[in-house]
């Protein structure tokens, strides 16, 4: 394979990860761009000790500074309780790794600047979401330094990837790719190109399939505070009921999620999602907003949190639109305060019982046993929202009188 | 039911709905009335108001200047919001109920009064606009809605009504129109507007001239913005209050401000509505421009959507409600780069912007100009074309192609 050399990149700041993409980029850099220098920024988004430990391992033999930041904290609190408050999903896809790539663009950016890089760079295929939420992110955030995609910029596939990796003598995992973050994991990203083909469940981290999970329901109950989960049973703070909820979650068969996806260009993929405890708290998160919010709140918000998603998605977390919903956001969760009771068995969530001193939920007015509201009042309203049905029919009727009684042929 | 209330506090503007109102609640509950006049900014002389109330037998009056309040934190929030109803109306009366609902609140409340009242009649958007503001600030209150109880069927029996009690007819009453009015707009209903087929009549405009009528030479005006707020007038900081009364003065001088529909009221019935907004349309014009300048396309898409769900609750009187509270703190954050200056040119009932400027602006003239100084790479240009029209590449290789 023959690559052309690129323009100098001098010193460059590569979002670096571990997997193939980002560690071919290493040598990329150092071969065709000639890098004087190559910064890996590995982002710590709740992957795990062993991705990372594997992630620093891999590269102790080629000449790159690694840089480690650990934004598990900036994840959880400033992008997943937000996610959460605005029902962050692409479809049915509870929005992962669409954050991270953003976030760790972020901190790419940060260190490229910090460090007088004259470069950045990340390992995206020209065929994927990722480029969009990088270049965004990095255009925004460090202005004036080139952005660099040598896979895409190679246009090299897949097997193209793997010959280099052979050549540079790089390890490689064999399955399928994996994306996690402490919010869910992407399997396969574009990669699982049969839509007949079933992905294994031994692939799964904590999802297990429905027939093989607990034949026992097991009773939960998460406490929220203006919409941000804050108690589960006896973890306290969002960051311990995630992972508790990843494990109880997927240990009963929830959160496997296989959806058509539509990517930011507009082209179908096929995703395969594992996000347990992303998937029983957005159902919470909803149903206590049902209890809390108005009608008129929860029409409008469906749209702001259909609009949140999608721009998420399409990489723009740091557009003026995110922040703006998010004021709107913010703003409806004042009151989505309470505690939900729930039972997880065999791949469904079942919810018990739904406390909150702000529920709109009034049993004296809604229930047929208490005279606190008059029902003879229901009269004018009722024929009040009938008034547009007596115009329509007039005017049916109108037209009826007016239509000639045989029809004749033109 | 409720106890027959002993103190009551009516919204009173002076007219023969609200003079015989309070005439006959004092007979039918043999209550003290206190009679609460706000000033809007409609013209009138509030003193003869007060002494209106006095004699159709009010206890106690109560003129309160609530101008500013209403043009800062009723009408511009509007204005930043987008919001017009049905695309058109800057609900310049709509407005007013929420806020006079709160001062008949409060005055209740610092008079031990045990109910409040409004002379608003079952068919219209007032009545609800009242009943949801007064009971969005005190759900137990008690609201009373005379024009809806009474035995007085027609204006013929409550003109007899009035006069058998020594109330003054106002001259406005002789007019066949229902009329509404306060600093950000004059409404006009009823009467020979009911008539579909019949053009308006020039007596009914007050606030602003016929376009014909109109001085010969254009003028033009430099409307300075803050964060979506109005706040200069060529050059000169002005209060809102003043600002708007010069907008009024100039627009309608030049013929401009009048709006006419056939509008959707709450309770489901159309009808044919006149309004006269000098100032509202002229700001509402030099306001969405600015934006055009200084917000992303995103934004501006959204907006549509949270100006028209802004203008459906404050036209039905949820001013109060949690949604539009969650609305206006997405409005105010989406406003804060909206500065900049606005030049309009006002002629012969026309609006038109003429030239507009930011330092927030995401114009950018070498990215849009086609001349020798264009900054925009065309090879990005070109990668851009070929990946936007993938989609359509593969419905027309999966299903052959379209037929145009």
């Amino acid at each position: 394979m023959h690559l052309r050399t690129m323009p100098p990149a001098g010193k460059v700041a590569l979002a670096y990860s571990g997997g193939l993409d980002s560690t071919l980029c290493i040598r990329l850099l150092q071969e065709y761009y000639e890098a004087k220098e190559v910064i890996l920024v590995l982002v710590d988004i709740g992957q795990g000790e062993a991705d990372l430990a594997a992630a620093a391992r891999t590269v102790e033999s080629l000449d790159a500074r690694l840089v480690t930041v650990d934004a598990r904290n900036e994840f959880t609190n400033e992008w997943v309780a937000r996610a959460i408050a605005a029902n962050g999903r692409y479809g049915d896809y509870p929005l992962s790794s669409s954050m991270t790539r953003q976030l760790i663009a972020s901190k790419v950016a940060a260190i490229a600047v910090q460090e007088g890089c004259d470069a950045v760079a990340e390992g995206s295929t020209g065929k994927g979401n990722d480029q969009f939420r990088f270049h965004n992110t990095f255009t925004y955030l460090a202005p004036g330094l080139r952005v660099l995609a040598p896979i895409r910029d190679f246009n090299l596939s897949r097997a193209d990837e793997r010959r280099l990796a052979q050549s540079y003598r790089l390890p490689f995992h064999q399955g399928i790719s994996d994306d996690k973050t402490s919010w869910g994991r992407a399997l396969g990203s574009g990669e699982i190109d049969d839509l007949g083909l079933q992905v294994p469940s031994n692939e799964f981290l904590w999802w297990v399939p429905p027939e093989q999970a607990s034949d026992h329901p097991s009773t939960h109950q998460v406490e929220f505070l203006e919409g941000i989960p804050v108690r589960m049973d006896w973890a306290q703070g969002l960051e311990s009921i995630i992972a508790s909820l990843n494990e109880t979650g997927g240990g009963n068969g929830i959160g496997r999620v296989d959806v058509i996806e539509d990517g930011i260009m507009g082209l179908k993929s096929r995703e395969v999602y594992e996000a347990p405890a992303a998937t029983i708290l957005l159902d919470l998160h909803g149903d206590l907003e049902r209890l809390c919010l108005t009608k008129e709140e929860l029409r409008f918000k469906q749209m702001v949190d259909s609009r949140w998603s999608d721009l998420v998605y399409h990489g723009g977390w740091f557009h003026p639109l995110r922040l703006d919903l998010d004021a709107f956001v913010a703003q409806s969760q004042k009151v989505v305060s309470g505690t939900i009771v729930f039972q997880v068995y065999k791949g469904n969530v079942a919810i018990l019982e739904r406390r909150s001193p702000l529920g709109l939920f009034d049993p004296a007015v809604r229930s047929l046993e208490h005279d606190s509201f008059d029902q003879s009042e229901m009269k004018g309203a009722v024929e009040a929202h009938a008034f547009e049905y007596a115009m329509l029919r007039d005017r049916n009727r109108r037209r009826a009188s007016q239509r000639p009684r045989t029809s004749r042929s033109s | 039911m409720h106890n027959a209330p002993r103190k009551i506090v009516l919204a009173y503007s002076g007219g023969l709905d609200t003079s015989t109102v309070l005439k006959w609640l004092t007979e039918r509950y043999e209550a003290e009335i206190i009679a609460f006049c706000g000033d809007l900014g409609q013209t009138v002389d509030l003193a003869a108001v007060e002494d209106r109330a006095r004699r159709a037998g009010a206890s106690k009056t109560c003129v309160k200047d609530l101008r500013r309040e209403f043009i800062e934190s009723y009408a511009f929030r509007c204005l930043k919001a987008g919001a017009l109803y049905q695309g058109k109306y800057p609900m310049s009366s709509s407005m007013s109920r929420p806020l006079l609902a709160k001062e008949l609140i409060a005055i209740s409340r610092q008079e031990g009064a045990d109910a409040i009242a409004h002379g608003c009649s079952g068919k219209g958007n007032d009545q609800l606009r009242f009943a949801a503001s007064a009971m969005a600030l005190e759900p137990g209150v008690t609201l009373l809605s005379p024009l809806i109880d009474w035995p007085l069927r027609s204006r013929d029996e409550q003109v007899e009504y009035a006069g058998k009690h020594g109330i003054e007819v106002p001259v406005t009453a002789a007019a066949p129109y229902s009329l509404d009015e306060n600093l950000w707009g004059r409404s006009i209903g009823c009467g020979p507007l009911e008539d579909l087929s019949q053009p308006l009549a020039e007596e009914i405009f007050r606030f602003t001239c016929a376009a014909r009528e109109a001085p010969e030479d254009p003028q033009r005006i430099e409307i300075g913005f803050e964060q979506g707020v109005p706040t200069t007038l060529d050059g000169r900081q002005h209060d809102a209050v003043s600002l708007v009364q010069s907008l009024n003065r100039l627009a309608g001088a030049h013929g401009v401000g009048r709006i006419e529909q056939i509008e959707d009221k709450v309770v489901g019935i159309k009808a044919r509505e006149v309004y006269e907004c000098p100032a509202a349309v002229v700001l509402y014009r030099a306001h969405t421009d600015l934006e055009e300048l200084t917000l992303d396309k995103a934004t501006l898409d959204f907006n549509r959507i949270t100006a028209s769900q802004y203008a459906e609750l404050t036209y039905a009187g949820f001013w109060f409600s949690p949604l539009k509270q969650a609305l206006d703190s997405f409005v105010e954050h989406s406003q804060r780069s909206v500065s900049g200056t606005v030049t309009v040119e006002l002629y012969r009932g026309s609006c038109r912007v003429v030239g507009r400027a930011s330092d927030n602006a995401l114009y950018d003239y070498a990215l849009s100009t086609y001349d020798r100084r264009d900054a925009f790479d065309h090879q990005a240009g070109q990668g851009f074309t070929q990946i936007m029209s993938l989609p359509q590449r593969v419905v027309s290789m999966v299903r052959g192609g379209a037929t145009a």
